[in-house]
């Protein structure tokens, strides 16, 4: 679904990504992990044009995407919830998702979609006329998928979602994780928590500084010696 | 001062506030969104006087149409100016862009020199707004009810689509975080341009009143307007577009009630607003009504 290419992306005088190819084959769930600062945001950014390659191809659905604005990568079906989160703090939980539908027409399936949302994220139903900014960080994060969700994308790339979490909304994020992917949307997931991560992946890819290192099944990854050491000793 | 006169110059303040809360509005719709001090707003406000003359004067169009035009024309010409100034500098740093609208407020001012001419013209004020009301030992043109009721009317509207409609929730997205606005496949440069052509439709509308208050029209009008409605702006904090029309009314009505009450001081008009400006950037930087400055 998404092929991407030997691409290049320099920034402030970076080399931040360097020839990286990477594919996420159509519902499955991908997993990039790799320590902070490695590029698995820059990848993610790129992807959404809001950082522009240098050099490379990421084609996605069959058609070369570089190049292209990001509201229309939206268009094509590609949403993303940012790193941080992000949520729009000064309009309500129902206006912020009502942004992840900005450019669908029928208001019935937005109507319906937000339901869906809902029923996954019940506590954003508790809480839909509040303003974004009042949530806890937990709240944010699911604001942010279903936020993203609310494009119908085809493909869903989540940036660290489980970034300055409890342990406990950890898991339900990854839970949430899989019932999308299991409700038929293909995931490429960024995270530090390698551990989690590969679990619930298809396949996985390793970055440092800018290259993918790495790349298996999220199992084969699990039981890497070189994994094991640099990533899951220190998130265990 | 008795009741009589006090009402007159409440009357005379209210209808200058609100002219210069309405030209506010420009300017502190595009900083919300871009963190941009246009300074050609003033300017194309004296724009959209200078199309309405040119649409009574030459094409014969009856007032109303005229203005109309005007005012849609104007639009336009903001998103020419956005199109064609500002969306090249979009991304480089912020002073590239306060400089490139310095420009283009030279721009307009000096092309309207060459093309239109240097000399003031008269401005036709319509019978409609032309008849002297008299009550109670006040009297007034009756445009002085006209102005309050029909910016207040298009501050309503504006506010309408910036917190009732899609664009005007993207407006309020871009203006909180533009990367994230983008990430929602909102096409930023149509919302950005639709958030000029409404500033400098507000402009228009505000300048043509100006024009009808004071019927007398030169390339140069826009600029002192056009200052003192950026001290609104400042004044009610500025991003806030209800804030900018009650800057604009407070600094009318600081104007207008101190040459009455000390008409020896009346020298001294443009520098109340100068004064408001310099003390609201030292003690309250983020004027009345202003969001706290982001992270």
């Amino acid at each position: 679904m998404l092929k991407i290419r030997d691409l290049n992306v320099h920034y402030g005088g970076i080399h931040a990504l360097k020839g990286v190819t990477l594919d996420v084959p159509e519902s499955k769930i991908i997993t990039l992990v790799g320590a902070n600062g490695a590029g698995k945001s820059t990848l993610l950014r790129t992807i959404s044009a809001l950082v522009t390659a240098t050099s490379g191809s990421i084609k996605f659905t069959g058609h070369e995407i570089l190049g292209m604005e990001s509201h229309d990568i939206v268009q094509d079906g590609i949403a993303m919830a940012p790193e941080g989160r992000k949520v729009f703090v000064n309009l309500s939980v129902s206006d912020n998702l009502l942004m992840g539908a900005y450019n669908r027409k029928n208001a019935g399936e937005i109507k319906t979609d937000m339901e869906w949302i809902y029923s996954i994220f019940p506590r954003l139903e508790e809480r839909m006329s509040q303003q974004a900014g009042t949530l806890s960080g937990g709240e944010q994060q699911m604001l942010a998928v279903g936020r993203a969700l609310m494009s119908r994308p085809k493909l869903l790339m989540l940036d660290e979602p489980s970034l300055g979490l409890a342990p406990l909304l950890i898991s339900e994020v990854f839970r949430v994780i899989g019932q999308i992917h299991d409700e038929g949307t293909t995931i490429l997931l960024i995270e530090q928590n390698a551990m989690a991560a590969l679990n619930i992946a298809d396949y996985g890819y390793v970055m440092e500084t800018g290259k993918i290192v790495l790349e298996g099944t999220g199992r084969d990854l699990l039981n890497d010696e070189r994994v094991k050491k640099a990533y899951l000793g220190e998130s265990i | 001062m008795d009741l009589a006169q006090f009402s007159q110059q409440l009357i005379n303040g209210i209808s200058l506030g609100s002219l210069y809360g309405i030209i506010a509005i420009g300017y502190t719709m595009v900083y919300g969104i871009l963190r941009l001090i246009n300074f050609a707003h003033g300017d194309v406000m004296m724009m959209g006087c200078f199309f309405a003359y040119y649409g009574i004067l030459m094409f014969s169009l009856p007032w109303q149409f005229s203005f109309i035009i005007a005012i849609a024309l104007t639009a336009i010409l903001g998103i020419i100016i956005d199109r064609g100034a500002y969306r090249p500098v979009r991304k480089a740093p912020r002073i590239s862009a306060l400089i490139t609208a310095i420009g283009v407020s030279f721009l307009l001012e000096n092309a309207g020199i060459v093309v239109f001419g240097g000399r003031q013209k008269a401005f036709f004020r319509p019978e409609m707004f032309d008849s002297i009301i008299t009550f109670h030992g006040i009297r007034f043109l009756n445009l002085a009810i006209y102005v309050p009721i029909i910016t207040l009317t298009l501050l309503g509207i504006i506010l309408l689509i910036i917190y009732r409609t899609k664009v005007g929730r993207a407006m309020r997205c871009i203006s909180h975080d533009m990367e994230t606005t983008r990430l929602m496949g909102v096409d930023v440069n149509r919302v950005i341009a639709i958030t000029f052509a409404m500033g400098s439709a507000a402009a228009a509308a505000g300048g043509i009143l100006w024009a009808l208050k004071y019927p007398q029209i030169n390339p140069l009008m826009g600029i002192i307007p056009g200052l003192k409605a950026f001290v609104a702006a400042v004044l009610g904090g500025i991003g806030n577009v209800g804030g900018a029309m009650i800057g604009g009314l407070i600094l009318g009505l600081a104007e207008i009630m101190l040459v009455a009450i000390r008409p020896d001081l009346s020298g001294y008009r443009d520098a109340i607003a100068f004064g408001i400006l310099i003390i609201i950037l030292l003690f309250r930087p983020t004027g009345l009504f202003g969001e706290k400055l982001p992270e």
